[in-house]
């Protein structure tokens, strides 16, 4: 009897929790109070704005800040993509049928005009003038899409934002991980000039896509789909970081960085990006072998004498 | 302490050095001609024969790629060469149509080779599963389908079709490379400083409308006889929006970084 009573309760309490559920998934959250979305804006403009506020110190050239300590823009960096790849994955769960690649290449194509017209501004604030820009832009390409195009996908508007805002965010922090400032003089000399913004270019974009690409199917998992995009941010923090290296040893910026201790923001990276890279690889490889469901080896190649 | 306090003051309350273009009437004829090449780029996605992932297994007709690399590909090739053209002779016009013979070249190699691959490799007669006689060669294509697929190759008229959207997409991409320079308004010698902005941006604007138009076809087409081409106009508007959007940022960009006194300082 009371275990049938217990089992009664327990049924009671299942519809309540589906009910609950329902309900609470019919009045949807605002697109950016997930967890994911606020996660993502908040770490990476904090990881750009501590760095850029850690030493208030004008150089000669421009009115801008200058960070040394450009290792919380790499957190802010990789949070931005984590986030962008995250939206990739919820808008290519539906479908898109043209591929999980075109949406991160839309993504980096708008972002590309907006972290460079927001970095033309010359102002502290053209991170979050980036940030709100790209979700407005993307959010209107997005309805653009569904309605006269015909896409049909539920939350395309909300996504869309959310992917370029995470690709420009990425790319205003990949500015300052290799210049150190936001200053336009300095991004056209120590980015543009260079060529280090077409690597930063499809560099984002395969980040922002590659891990849902390489992962999609039926046993995709969420935590083993952004694990692989924390690695793969991180390997592009790597190249940047020695970017900056070497960069800030050259001419180009030597005006402001004069001081060995410049050096640190660099170097630290490098160390940051690499411990990174290999806790990230391993945390991935232990969620492949957890979702694998067998192993096997696939031996050494023949030698000469087997094929003889 | 009152240095800090100042230069707070001076990093929070400095505004935007906003460069205002001289002559309006000429930023808006150029911001046109960009929204011009944005759609030229997405109709050329059109003309293309992209098969995407069947057409590598040689299930559909077209090259076995999908629409936005195959597009930036062809694009990027015909930016090279509007690239090269402009720094060796200053002429505009000549620039536009041989990044558009460029563009075209490029896309009729891989269509060429893809075909050599379908035919010698894979062992079968290029065929259209959309129309029954080739709008070209007048050749009865639906018997040479194998059955379970939808055509496979690229037969003649995907060809012509593949070249005449390799041209318009050279074009389009060149026009808006041409006039993001001209909106600098410096003199020609000095143009390799701002030559990395105009490449970038028209390179991101080429990816943006390719991938409108990939998302309109769905993924597949064939070229102008496939019925998916009726749906032009919309991903043609769409398109004009969004490059219109983006032109005004572009231009913007163009004009602060040239006129933000790189010349005085570092020529």
């Amino acid at each position: 009897m009371s275990a049938a009573a217990n089992l009664n309760k327990s049924d009671v309490q299942d519809k309540q929790n589906k009910s609950g559920k329902a309900a609470g998934s019919e009045d949807k959250k605002f697109f950016l109070l997930e967890k994911t979305a606020l996660c993502g804006l908040f770490v990476s403009l904090a990881g750009i704005y501590i760095a850029l506020l850690i030493s208030i110190r004008p150089a000669a050239w421009t009115t801008l800040p200058i960070a040394p300590f450009t290792f919380t823009v790499g957190i802010g960096m990789i949070a931005a993509i984590v986030w962008a790849a995250g939206a990739v994955r919820k808008i290519s769960k539906y479908g898109l049928g043209t591929g999980v690649p075109s949406v991160g290449m839309f993504g980096i194509g708008i972002a590309c005009v907006i972290s460079l017209f927001v970095v033309s501004l010359n102002m502290i604030w053209s991170p979050i003038i980036g940030a709100a820009l790209a979700l407005i832009i993307g959010w209107i390409s997005g309805k653009l899409i569904n309605k006269p195009l015909g896409m049909n996908i539920p939350g395309m508007e909300n996504r869309l934002a959310e992917i370029t805002a995470g690709c420009t965010l990425a790319m205003i922090a990949s500015f300052v991980v290799v210049t150190g400032t936001v200053s336009n003089l300095f991004v056209t000399w120590g980015f543009l000039m260079r060529g280090t913004i077409a690597l930063c270019f499809i560099g984002i974009a395969v980040a922002v896509f590659h891990a849902y690409n390489a992962n999609l199917g039926p046993d995709e998992k969420e935590d083993r789909t952004r694990m692989l995009t924390i690695l793969d941010a991180s390997l592009l923090l790597l190249i940047f970081s020695v970017t900056a290296l070497f960069l800030r040893k050259e001419t180009g910026l030597e005006m402001s960085f004069q001081n060995m201790a410049d050096m640190i923001g660099p170097v630290v990276t490098i160390f940051m990006s690499i411990v990174f890279i290999l806790i990230s690889y391993y945390k991935f490889w232990t969620y492949v072998k957890r979702d694998a469901w067998k192993i096997t080896e696939t031996g050494l190649l023949p030698s000469e004498e087997d094929l003889n | 302490m009152e240095q800090i306090i100042e230069s707070v003051n001076l990093i929070l309350l400095s505004g935007p050095a906003v460069l205002l273009p001289e002559n309006p009437l000429y930023q808006l004829l150029l911001l046109l001609l960009i929204t011009l090449g944005g759609v030229l780029i997405t109709i050329s996605v059109h003309l293309i024969p992209v098969g995407g992932a069947p057409a590598a297994m040689a299930q559909a007709t077209g090259v076995g790629t999908g629409t936005t690399q195959l597009a930036a590909g062809a694009g990027l090739t015909g930016l090279l060469v509007a690239v090269s053209i402009y720094l060796l002779s200053e002429n505009p016009l000549l620039c536009i149509l041989l990044g558009g013979i460029g563009s075209a070249i490029m896309i009729a190699i891989v269509m060429l080779v893809s075909n050599i691959g379908y035919i010698y490799g894979i062992g079968i007669t290029p065929a259209s599963g959309k129309a029954v006689r080739d709008p070209i060669t007048k050749d009865r294509q639906d018997i040479y389908v194998s059955k379970g697929t939808e055509g496979h190759g690229i037969p003649t008229a995907a060809f012509f079709s593949g070249i005449a959207g390799g041209i318009v997409g050279g074009i389009g991409g060149s026009l808006i490379f041409v006039a993001l320079l001209k909106a600098t308004g410096l003199p020609t010698a000095a143009t390799a400083l701002t030559m990395p902005d105009a490449v970038i941006l028209s390179i991101a604007l080429f990816f943006i409308n390719s991938v409108i138009a990939s998302y309109n076809i769905g993924g597949t087409i064939e070229g102008f006889y496939d019925p998916k081409f009726k749906k032009l106009p919309k991903a043609a508007i769409v398109s004009a929006i969004i490059t219109f959007i983006c032109g005004i940022l572009c231009l913007f960009i163009m004009i602060q970084f040239a006129g933000f006194g790189l010349m005085e300082e570092f020529a």
